[in-house]
């Protein structure tokens, strides 16, 4: 892939924001990239994908990107979760836009947003209240690798799972209370609320990823996005998507 | 093409339209051209909050964006954003909302004399009818030049020939607003953005040459081609809106 500096919207890459570590090390936090849609494929029923990225992208899991077209039909750009990460690639979630190709070039920006924050537990469960699994998968590799036993609780069994990774009906969930040290939803916003006043985990770390349309990715404060929560409105693109799930408040 | 009057010049025609780039400049925000003012997100003198129904309905040529305009209240905002705004590089128009002349006034006032406030953009109410709307322009009318703002659809009514003669520096043609249904069979009303407004919004500065102010174009800008051509046409300045989250379209 090309690199070179932006001029306007002619970007092949651009660093957006960058964080200084205290060792002098430069963080890359945001990028703006042209890339291909290299891959196309079916995961969970709807349109998933690779494209090529460089590799001081680094998203973190529930963390987004917004990607666009240059061809004219779809106005505003689209909110794509990454599902998996490797050397110079990126697996997009599902489901992405219908009209997209293998081959299609895609305007990318990001990792926008507040991704979840999993502490150093032993035992993790995680729920895709809307039955789109991939979105959780950075966050269970990233359990795995910290040595934690994972239950994923879903209507849908994803394809491709490693075997340490329990899955289980999501109308078990509530079942959870007393095991899991960490519990992670994804879903729509109504979805959250409503499985949060179903389950009761006190004293357990909960997140949550809110799926809300953020068509401005914290650029225009739009307020689209608005989410209620203990400390007054939150803007999910900017604040979340992944939001404490003891803070959110009902709509 | 009518040119802006002293205390309203601009080193470029390329600004943002209210609504899509916050509160305050940001340099590292992409932007297609040299900026020539940046126009704040709109504010209320007391604090708005999210609609209740907000959403971002997609169609095709374009989207319906209902958010309630939610914002923190004039207080809040000058103390978030006003020292960003001295300190900007660009001139600043403040995009003011106002349920009435007083209320206006009172806002207008505590704007004047602020550093990097170069102007005040009045957005006009869709339902205001043209006495109301001439009323609210002549509150704001003070040491700050005045840019009145109308979905580009009332390009045509009479009362805006009277806004020159009233001392209003120069006339934005925004978004206008529609309706869609939801899927539970309501209606839900909000900003119309998209490249399917492009052709209706260059008719609407050709219309609103009558009027003897400078013009700026503020909806349906997705192809620069298609900026360039409501500048030939008349316009002053362009506003660019959600193109800025997904970058040009190409024809």
């Amino acid at each position: 892939m090309a690199e070179k500096i932006r001029d306007g919207f002619q970007a092949c890459l651009s660093i957006l924001a960058a964080l200084q570590s205290s060792h002098g090390i430069v963080e890359i936090i945001i990028v703006e990239i042209e890339t291909e849609l290299v891959e196309l494929h079916l995961e969970d029923g709807q349109p998933a994908g690779r494209v090529w990225v460089p590799d001081v992208l680094v998203p973190s899991p529930g963390q987004y990107f917004l990607a666009s077209t240059r061809q004219l039909g779809e106005v505003l750009p689209a909110v794509i979760f990454p599902a998996g990460r490797g050397s110079g690639w990126l697996d997009l979630a599902p489901p992405l836009p219908s009209a997209w190709l293998a081959g299609t070039l895609l305007h990318l920006r990001g990792p926008l947003g507040r991704g979840f924050r999993l502490p150093v537990v032993r035992r993790v469960a995680l729920a895709a209240l809307d039955g789109i699994t991939a979105r959780l998968r950075l966050l269970w590799n990233q359990a795995l690798v910290q040595g934690a036993e994972v239950a994923l609780f879903t209507r849908r069994i994803p394809a491709s799972l490693p075997d340490a990774v329990e899955v289980l009906p999501l109308e078990s969930l509530p079942d959870v209370s007393g095991w899991a040290e960490y519990l992670a939803l994804d879903g729509t916003l109504p979805q959250v609320l409503e499985w949060k006043s179903r389950l009761a985990f006190p004293g357990v770390a909960a997140e949550a990823l809110v799926n809300l349309p953020m068509p401005c990715g914290g650029m225009g404060e739009c307020g689209v996005c608005s989410v209620r929560t203990r400390r007054g409105w939150k803007h999910a693109c900017q604040d979340g998507p992944v939001f404490d799930l003891h803070e959110l408040e009902a709509l | 093409m009518i040119l802006p009057p002293p205390g309203l010049e601009l080193a470029s025609p390329w600004m943002n339209a209210a609504g899509s780039m916050g509160f305050a400049p940001d340099s590292r925000l992409p932007f297609p051209h040299p900026m020539g003012a940046f126009v704040t997100n709109p504010i209320s003198r007391k604090p708005r909050t999210p609609a209740e129904n907000r959403t971002c309905i997609p169609y095709p040529g374009g989207c319906l964006l209902h958010t309630g305009l939610p914002n923190p209240g004039l207080r809040a905002v000058l103390r978030q954003a006003g020292v960003r705004w001295a300190r900007a590089d660009v001139p600043v128009w403040v995009h003011l909302l106002a349920d009435s002349p007083a209320e206006l006034a009172e806002m207008v006032r505590a704007l004047e004399g602020l550093e990097g406030v170069a102007a005040l953009e009045v957005g006009i109410a869709p339902t205001a009818n043209g006495e109301d709307a001439l009323a609210l322009a002549s509150a704001a009318l003070g040491e700050l030049p005045v840019v009145v703002q109308i979905p580009f659809d009332r390009a045509d009514e009479p009362w805006l020939d009277r806004l020159a003669a009233l001392g209003v520096s120069g006339l934005t043609l925004g978004a206008p607003r529609g309706s869609l249904p939801v899927p539970d069979g309501r209606l839900v009303s909000g900003r119309l953005l998209g490249p399917g407004l492009f052709p209706q919004v260059l008719a609407a500065v050709r219309s609103a040459r009558r009027i003897n102010l400078p013009l700026i174009a503020g909806a349906g800008l997705f192809q620069q081609a298609h900026a360039e051509a409501v500048l030939a046409a008349g316009a002053a300045a362009v506003q660019l809106d959600a193109v800025l989250w997904r970058g040009w379209m190409e024809g």
